[in-house]
């Protein structure tokens, strides 16, 4: 009885379906039309993310001359009460 | 898709026997030997650019086509009720149907690839290759990326293990 690796007859070499070309081309057509809209998208994100976040720099920069200002104020009523 | 028709038409008829047949030693199946063999062309088309120059074309697609099987084989392991107990299931087909075997061995052949599938990956590979796929032991040593005295150890362990699981068998 064949029962090691050593009596295991040789392989023919097996043809795959002749669809299978066919097949990988329109797995690349799919991968490829995936492709274009995820770059798109992503150029809008990283554009809408710039802008969000030029806009939290400008939102900080107000508040915080906001508060210095406060400051001023403050110190300036301070000082008429000190007066 | 990148490169020339003719490029898709010379790359695929150059190597389709070699991805298919090497797939199919690994599931023993020829749908899932399709599907890896689909997987493989792709992943070469979406960047044909990346290999020129490099080690021969031949060794890439061996190599590949080994990482696709090993993680199709990953996806498919039989896992018993308890999974998170499961550490060493092991990859049946559902049914074995390998056309490159003739018919009067199928029977002996089905019980050898049960006896491979139960072996570790790296023996398994070194095994395929030079047993199956008849490669020189520098060929495979040059596809596994390690020695040809590895390559023998790798060999001698996986029969083996082999022997001592078709005789636990019964066989």
């Amino acid at each position: 009885m064949k029962n090691t690796i050593d009596h295991i007859t040789k392989f023919n070499r097996a043809e795959p379906s002749p669809f299978m070309k066919t097949r990988i081309r329109a797995a690349l057509e799919q991968a490829e039309a995936l492709e274009k809209p995820r770059l798109q998208w992503g150029i809008v994100l990283a554009v809408f993310a710039l802008f969000f976040s030029l806009n939290l720099v400008a939102i900080t920069k107000d508040k915080q001359s906001e508060n210095d200002s406060y400051i001023e104020y403050s110190s300036i009523t301070t000082d008429w009460y000190a007066q | 898709m990148k490169g020339t028709p003719q490029d898709f038409d010379t790359v695929y008829e150059e190597h389709k026997l070699l991805v298919y047949n090497l797939a199919l030693h690994y599931c023993q199946n020829i749908t899932s030997a399709e599907d890896i063999t689909q997987d493989v062309f792709v992943k070469y088309f979406k960047n044909p650019e990346k290999f020129r120059g490099e080690a021969q074309l031949s060794t890439w697609f061996y190599r590949v086509t080994i990482n696709t099987s090993l993680d199709f084989l990953r996806k498919k392991k039989r896992k018993p009720f308890l999974g998170f107990l499961d550490l060493n299931s092991v990859y049946e087909p559902s049914h074995f149907d390998h056309p490159g075997v003739t018919i009067e061995d199928q029977e002996a052949t089905e019980r050898i690839f049960k006896a491979i599938n139960t072996l570790p990956l790296k023996q398994r590979t070194a095994l395929i290759l030079s047993k199956l796929e008849e490669k020189k032991q520098e060929e495979v040593a040059e596809i596994m990326n390690t020695t040809r005295k590895a390559v023998e150890s790798l060999v001698q362990r996986a029969k083996k293990n082999i022997e001592i699981f078709l005789a636990n068998e019964g066989f």
